[in-house]
């Protein structure tokens, strides 16, 4: 009976000690874990700031209109290219309220003759339009 | 062994002077004890072994690891700035600065020395050079090393070349915000401008956002330049007011410096903010509506403008005379200095001080930025001082702070405190005009625009309202002929009633072209420039076109949309 006890004593002490030495190596890999993936958040943090920075530069106004003129044939919008669309919008469209009459503004983007693709460009500007008519009638 | 050493007595418990009932009792006692102590020491240790089980086999992934490594993102010294439309317009980068150690250089400074200046081109080799034979210790290379700086410095392989970790405040646009943001010192410190403004809010990562558009700053930026160069003024500066909220769209003034760089003193200057400037004809609006409101004149009240006004030995007189009396509007149309003097003589000098002080102008203004000037009126408000104040000379302000006023005075006489800092919702305040004299004022601003001075101001598809004005430059107390500070002032939208932006644009010393057949007035420079910069402002601002202008439309695309997917008619 003694022996028996000893034993499942002597047992219990080893599932002991592989239990204390699991966790204790579990828990150290867990820290080692959290502290790279602690050191990767804040570099990635750091580099998104640094991004955002070149991000600026590289969208200054200037250099975008000196790129989509270059590249794009395109110039600036100016008054004469901006209208106010007034529509009336059908009954049974669910989306606008009966009778409600909305205005939306859609500027629009000057291409010069030497644009390529002038017609697909233009049908671009089309859909987008028509996008935010919809987003705007949703509002 | 165990049997016999319990069959022995214990020497603890045996006693040979006991008794054997006395012996049996106290090894009960013994043994009792044991038991009690063998469970409690087992349930211990049960307790900590099942719960060991239960961590490692049963519940692992359960556990809360109490993290002794706190998950941070970056988080520079001083928060990024950004533009009405969250595009960031400063912000604060890691990067390393260096130094020397020349006590620890394994090679001889000379030739290390000479190695870094190819390295870094702004390093003064030869003042480096001298501070060694000084014998100093510590020496800066650079606070502001690039990347491939530190990489090349670094392959010199020197111990006496240090690293340390820092960080810059850079501005992605350059000079574009220079005088708005200001900028900091070497140590990170607000000096100037917002920076220095705001520099608690910055330095406690109160995210900053600010009221300006980039986009409009640009195109205001790069009219003036071009304006600067036509006209080869000296200066240019120029500011927009949403008239709703009271925000600075947009805010510039040129010359402009790059911050971080060495800039000279005029460069530094903010022309909007610290600069205080007669404004000439511009005044001749205050002085409109301060005979409205004091209700002693009406637009068609004539007055006596036939003949020059004399003061000592000073004769007042008009640009283009006339033999006729003038009515209010006339006066205000053709800018009459003869006109105005008589406007103020019918409403009194005290009248005059009085409805300064009411509108605000004779008051400081403040705002975030802390470069703000005072306005300069004279101390003792009297004859002549104030006659020639009703044409915009003797008193002078900064163009924020005369800009605000009459930004309140046209939008319905609501005052106005203008902002950097982005608001959400209209700025309501008292009432400093009645809202019928407002509404007489754009009228007559409106027909100023349409057939007075800033005809060249008018763009077609926007209501534009507009007054302009010349005023000599003062120096050395006398007034210079030929050189002028001029100046336009007006609003932008798309109703009449209901303007939505003011613009301030102003040169200083534009000279006479032989495009503009000799004259260096207002109406030749600052209104076409006000033109310009409207014309190029107001797509980006949002303003609709009034119907008009869809008949000038070049494109034939927006024809498109309504007829082809939207063509429905309401039953109702």
């Amino acid at each position: 009976m003694q022996n028996k006890s000893l034993l499942l004593g002597y047992t219990f002490l080893a599932l002991l000690c592989v239990s204390v030495f699991k966790v204790k190596y579990a828990v150290q890999s867990a820290r080692q874990e959290l502290r790279q993936e602690a050191r990767e958040i804040y570099e990635i943090s750091e580099d998104i700031h640094l991004l955002e920075g070149e991000w600026a530069v590289l969208t200054h106004p200037n250099r975008l209109q000196k790129l989509a003129k270059t590249y794009l044939k395109m110039d600036a919008v100016d008054g004469s290219r901006v209208t106010v669309v007034h529509l009336r919008v059908p009954e049974k469209n669910n989306l606008m309220h009966e009778k409600e009459e909305f205005q939306l503004s859609l500027p629009m983007i000057e291409f010069s003759d030497a644009a390529p693709h002038r017609s697909s460009r233009s049908g671009f500007h089309i859909v987008r339009a028509l996008s935010s008519l919809l987003l705007g009638a949703r509002s | 062994m165990i049997r016999d050493s319990l069959l022995t007595p214990n020497p603890l418990t045996h006693h040979p002077d006991l008794g054997a009932g006395q012996q049996h009792l106290s090894l009960h006692l013994a043994h009792t004890r044991m038991t009690i102590l063998s469970l409690c020491f087992g349930l211990l240790f049960g307790a900590l072994g099942l719960r060991m089980v239960d961590l490692s086999v049963l519940g692992l992934e359960e556990w809360e690891l109490k993290p002794e490594v706190t998950l941070e993102t970056y988080m520079p010294t001083r928060a990024p700035i950004y533009d009405r439309h969250h595009r960031l317009i400063a912000t604060t980068i890691p990067a390393a600065s260096a130094s020397l150690r020349p006590h620890k250089l394994l090679n001889k400074p000379d030739v290390i020395i000479k190695k870094i200046s190819k390295i870094l081109p702004t390093f003064d080799a030869k003042d480096a050079v001298e501070r060694i034979k000084e014998g100093k210790k510590f020496i800066w290379l650079s606070r502001k090393l690039s990347p491939s700086q530190q990489d090349k410095l670094l392959l010199l392989g020197e111990p006496g070349i240090g690293f340390h970790e820092s960080e810059h405040r850079i501005y992605p646009y350059g000079s574009l915000f220079a005088h708005v943001l200001g900028q900091t010192n070497i140590d990170n410190k607000g000096i100037s401008g917002l920076e220095y403004g705001l520099d608690e809010k910055i330095q406690s990562q109160e995210e900053i956002v600010t009221s300006l558009d980039l986009s409009c700053q640009e195109v205001i930026t790069k009219v003036l330049m071009r304006a600067i160069k036509k006209f080869k003024a000296k200066a240019a500066n120029a500011l927009v007011i949403k008239l709703d909220t009271g925000e600075v769209i947009s805010s510039v003034s040129l010359p402009a410096f790059a911050p971080g760089q060495k800039a000279s003193e005029e460069g530094r200057f903010n022309r909007n903010t610290l600069g205080s400037y007669e404004m000439g004809s511009i005044l001749k609006a205050i002085n409109v509506v301060m005979a409205l409101e004091s209700g002693k004149a009406h637009l068609d009240t004539l007055y006596d403008t036939t003949k020059p006004i004399a003061i000592g030995r000073f004769r007042i007189k008009d640009f283009h005379p006339v033999d006729h009396w003038l009515s209010l509007d006339q006066i205000f149309l053709k800018s009459s200095n003869i006109g105005s003097i008589r406007i103020l003589q019918s409403v009194g000098i005290e009248a005059q001080r009085a409805f300064f002080r009411h509108i605000g102008l004779l008051d400081r203004i403040t705002t975030e930025l802390p470069e703000v000037g005072s306005p300069h009126y004279p101390v003792k408000w009297q004859e002549p001082s104030c006659y020639t104040i009703t044409y915009g000379y003797g008193i002078s302000f900064t163009p924020l702070h005369f800009a605000s006023t009459i930004a309140a005075l046209m939008r319905g006489g609501e005052a106005l405190k203008p902002t950097f800092l982005k608001r959400s919702s209209p700025q309501h305040g008292p009432h400093l005009i009645k809202p019928e004299t407002s509404s007489i004022l754009r009228n007559l601003m409106h027909r100023v625009v349409q057939e007075g001075t800033a005809r060249k101001a008018k763009v077609p598809g926007y209501i534009i309202s507009g007054k302009t004005g010349t005023a000599n430059v003062l120096k050395d107390g006398r007034y210079v002929d030929g050189k002028v500070v001029t100046s336009f002032i007006g609003t932008i939208g798309s109703q009449l009633d209901k303007p939505e932006y003011l613009l301030l644009a102003m040169l200083d010393e534009p000279q006479p072209l032989q495009e503009t057949f000799g004259f260096n007035a207002a109406g030749w420079n600052a209104a076409p420039v006000a033109g310009e910069i409207f014309k190029g402002i107001a797509p980006l601002l949002g303003i609709e076109p009034t119907p008009q202008a869809a008949g000038q439309n070049k494109s034939p695309l927006l024809k498109i949309i309504p007829t082809t997917f939207f063509k429905t008619e309401s039953k109702g």
